[in-house]
């Protein structure tokens, strides 16, 4: 115990902020608790789950009222693209990476973590691994499910070849959640009201990705897009000018968006006052 | 040469055209010191700057000798209790500590440790396992409390500690702060009301319209204030008799009933002596509330900036 | 454990167990093959192979394509259900009961001594033996090679058939010297279509399970024909043609049920090639759509086509409903019926 004057105790190096590991891991054990059990999160476990559900019903219902194109593999692999990568892991991220912060600010706790012997970096890496774990809770199980209850509703055969895409899918998924979750997170500290851009983001500014060219190379769904196999027929004439980018290429500039957008968050939040309304 | 705990060197801090704090230079010693002031005079952007919530816009802040923005390592023996009522209410009292206090480094079974021992120092070990979300006002600013000492810090900035809490539990943190001087740590209390800072130290620094006004001796204070009538409301079920007992003490000037004859409102010259004075009065009358305009202290200030 | 991290706990058990099931999966699925979709059997099929395309005969008679179309009309059917019957009587073998999978490998030349057929089901090795023997008297002989008993037509003549069982599962049909060579890297455990690794590696890109496939390497693709008249007539000077960029490689891969789905991926020389050969398609298509207006199938027909490149490589998928299908096939005129009473 201290003897009044708080230094040095046990063992406790009072000198240094604690390193950004601990000090993370911290955050993260605080935020995921919060995370979780929030009525985000429910909402987002509904919809992110959905999928299951749907093929659940598949498996039940009679096959006649199923249209005949619609095989098992086919609604897997437009769910995989069209409902999770390009519509609802997006706005997973965009509502969870945005209020990283804002949460704090609103809520009026960032007071509590600002006066911690912590880098100020540590409060935001940790919950956006609080945000990437509690987003992949929700969607790879959803997606493991989905994926067997598919793919084995014509029998097991052929199952085997399809298992790389599965390991595909959810690599790209977590792809997504960490680009979108970095861009948004970036959102977050730099705007008040971050949400409306980045809704504009996600419906607008991504259809360029639809367009010949070099310009779609400036949205991230075409990066994502292109490490998927599936190109599910429904692409229809939105898949007209569809690029298929190398896959080395894919990941290298993924990484780099990540490491930017998250490395420019941690900057400017870790040298911004926050002026919290009394 | 020791270094003091608490340095402000000609530091300002502005928002846009507002001048929160202006041009202060002052050195908080060892001990319990009271910043005062009225609302909007600038303290809580003067506890910001020293908890290094805010960077000064001019000049310096230090704690412990470092800048206090931008020196994280310095909060391990810095403590902070914020104004607002603020929590993660789905954490009990006991995982709302034992969380910050892992982020001040120490380790699950000393967390423990720590944490309860600083709920019972506040009068919460019983509400530990409750979630904050269902605390009582008081409570709430305990438990607020108890994080803010839990590490033991040898610097303590308390921004309004006793708002809302029962005179009992009052007493308690009063005692608390006390005992915190005495045992050499550093301890800014700020109030705007001039008897609780009163009850904790003697050492007060002015503050007002981001200026320090004074910093001295608490009785200066209070003679300055004495020297100014103080109003005091009461409601009572039999007010005509309370007004029959009041008239006769000796430093009241002036007397009136208030609207729908259930209020007394008096003007007295030493407010301690007549809250002394009324309180048998106040029973037999049946006295259920009672207040004083004059309590906070926006009114002194006004009556000794115009001085 | 707190709760939060429970259920985190509890997701990652469900990742965890679908992972080992997908693994698991990965490697007990029977569709898995030597090379690719090749199955072991075919490894032996000569080396010097331009192409080779495999079938799985099973998928094919389960699809809805072979149930709408195979019959054909009332008349036909009655032919080729009595056809099969006659077949099964002679051989014991029911091609759509007891065929598996059938691989058909192109080498060069021309007549019968460019290809080769491997059948694999399940035969009646001896009734098949018999009707072989009796069916063209006189014509056909039999010979031990290398331990095998290779059937032979026409022995002597140009261009000789020969049929051969490698096991009581496999069945050979070729060219005398396509099938002996088979058999002796069969017996004698050479290379034969390993050696060939431009194949191979083709083969290792098409994936196993697939209702049928087609591999084809350069030395097909030289020889194929590179110019076909533009329907949409085409800038002057061109003569109304189009010329395709040559292709290093081809691979076709398709499925039956439950839409019609091919996907083509062709390899061209670099990715201008596959830019232009891309453009060119994608241009027919484009013409296609236009046609709508005399037959709206067409536009959808167009819009089941996607065209996307990778570097020089050119992809083509389709996938087509069989109710695109039946509105694009050309409906046969109504049979009159019995003439009504005269007016």
């Amino acid at each position: 115990m201290t003897d009044g004057t708080g230094s040095a105790a046990r063992g406790r190096d009072t000198a240094r902020p604690l390193s950004l590991a601990v000090a993370a891991r911290g955050v993260f054990d605080l935020a995921l608790q919060g995370m979780v059990w929030s009525r985000r999160s429910l909402l987002m476990a509904i919809l992110l789950g959905l999928p299951a559900a749907v093929s659940i019903l598949y498996r039940v219902v009679p096959k006649a009222w199923v249209p005949s194109r619609l095989g098992g593999p086919d609604l897997y692999a437009l769910i995989a693209v069209f409902y999770y990568v390009r519509n609802f892991l997006p706005l997973a991220a965009l509502f969870y990476a945005t209020a990283l912060i804002a949460d704090e600010v609103e809520g009026r706790t960032l007071p509590y973590l600002l006066t911690r012997p912590i880098p100020r970096s540590a409060i935001l890496l940790g919950k956006f691994a609080a945000y990437l774990t509690t987003t992949l809770t929700l969607t790879l199980p959803a997606t493991v499910v989905t994926f067997f209850l598919l793919l084995t509703a014509r029998g097991f055969a052929g199952l085997g070849a399809s298992v790389p895409d599965l390991f595909r899918d959810m690599g790209v998924m977590v792809l997504a959640l960490l680009a979108y979750g970095a861009l948004f997170t970036l959102l977050g500290v730099l705007l008040r009201r971050p949400v409306i851009p980045g809704l504009l983001f996600l419906f607008a500014w991504e259809l360029i990705a639809n367009l010949p060219g070099y310009l779609p190379r400036f949205t991230i769904t075409v990066w994502l897009r292109s490490l998927m196999t599936h190109h599910p027929a429904e692409e229809g004439l939105a898949g007209l000018f569809a690029q298929t980018l190398p896959a080395g290429m894919c990941l290298g500039v993924l990484a780099a968006l990540i490491a930017g957008f998250l490395g420019l968050s941690l900057w400017i939040f870790s040298t911004r006052e926050y002026v919290l309304e009394q | 040469m020791s270094v003091a705990p608490l340095e402000f060197v000609r530091a300002s801090r502005w928002y846009g055209p507002v001048i929160a704090l202006n041009d202060v230079t002052v050195e908080i010693p060892p001990g319990v010191t009271g910043l005062l002031g009225p609302n909007g005079a600038g303290k809580s952007t003067f506890l910001k700057l020293a908890a290094g919530q805010l960077s000064p816009s001019q000049g310096e802040v230090r704690l412990l000798g470092v800048p206090a923005w931008g020196s994280p390592a310095v909060f391990h023996r810095v403590g902070f209790c914020p104004e607002v009522d603020a929590f993660w209410e789905g954490l009990t009292g006991l995982e709302f500590l034992m969380i910050l206090l892992r982020l001040t480094g120490f380790d699950e079974r000393e967390c423990r440790e720590r944490a309860e021992k600083a709920l019972q120092e506040v009068a919460l070990l019983d509400a530990k396992d409750r979630k904050i979300g269902g605390y009582s006002k008081g409570m709430r600013q305990r438990v607020k409390l108890a994080q803010s000492i839990a590490h033991e810090p040898e610097l303590l900035f308390l921004d309004e500690p006793v708002s809302g809490m029962d005179p009992v539990n009052r007493r308690r943190v009063i005692d608390l702060v006390k005992r915190m001087g005495r045992e050499g740590r550093t301890v800014v209390v700020s109030s705007h009301i001039l008897h609780e800072v009163e009850a904790m130290t003697r050492r007060v620094l002015l503050i007002h319209n981001g200026r320090i006004l004074a910093e001295g001796d608490v009785r200066e204070i209070r003679d300055l204030m004495d020297e100014h009538p103080h109003t005091v409301a009461l409601r009572a079920r039999d007010p005509r008799s309370l007004a029959e007992a009041v008239v006769r003490l000796p430093h009241v000037l002036s007397l009136s009933f208030g609207p729908e004859g259930e209020w007394v409102t008096v003007q007295t010259a030493k407010p301690d002596e007549f809250y002394g004075a009324v309180s048998g009065a106040a029973i037999e009358a049946g006295v259920s509330e009672m207040y004083s305009p004059d309590e906070d202290l926006e009114s002194v200030f006004k009556y000794l900036v115009a001085r | 454990m707190s709760p939060s991290r429970r259920v985190v706990f509890i997701s990652m058990i469900v990742v965890a167990v679908g992972t080992a099931a997908a693994l698991g999966a990965l490697y007990l699925d029977p569709a898995r093959a030597a090379v690719g979709p090749l199955p072991p059997e075919g490894l032996a099929l000569p080396g010097d192979a331009r192409f080779v395309m495999g079938m799985d005969v099973r998928r094919v008679t389960a699809s809805p394509l072979y149930k709408r179309y195979a019959k054909g009309s009332p008349g036909q059917a009655f032919s080729r259900d009595s056809a099969f019957h006659a077949i099964e009587e002679k051989t014991g073998v029911n091609p759509e009961r007891d065929v598996d999978q059938l691989l058909l490998v192109g080498r060069g030349g021309s007549g019968v001594d460019a290809g080769l057929a491997l059948v694999l089901g399940s035969f009646d090795r001896g009734k098949l033996s018999r009707a072989i023997e009796t069916e063209k008297k006189g014509k056909v002989s039999w010979k031990d090679y290398q331990g095998t008993t290779v059937y032979l037509f026409d022995e002597g003549a140009k261009g000789t058939g020969a049929v051969a069982f490698l096991d009581d599962h496999s069945l050979l049909v070729g060219s005398q010297s396509a099938v002996e060579t088979t058999v002796s890297n069969r017996t004698q455990g050479t290379a034969g279509l390993r050696q060939n690794t431009a194949l191979v590696a083709l083969l290792e890109r098409v994936r196993p399970g697939s209702t049928f496939w087609m591999v084809g390497d350069q030395s097909l693709l030289a020889n194929l024909p590179r110019a076909f008249p533009n329907p949409a007539g085409g800038p002057a000077g061109s003569g109304g043609s189009l010329t395709l960029p040559s292709l290093k490689s081809l691979i076709v891969t398709g499925d039956l049920d439950p839409v019609v789905a091919v996907a083509i991926t062709g390899e061209t020389p670099d990715e201008a090639a596959a830019k232009s050969l891309a453009d060119m398609v994608r241009g027919l298509l484009g013409f296609l759509a236009l046609q709508a207006n005399q037959k709206p199938e067409l536009r959808e027909f167009a819009q089941a086509i996607s065209v996307t490149t990778e570097a020089s490589r050119v992809q083509v998928n389709a996938r087509f409903p069989y109710a695109l299908l039946d509105a694009l096939q050309t409906k046969a005129p109504a049979t009159a019926g019995p003439a009504g009473p005269a007016k």
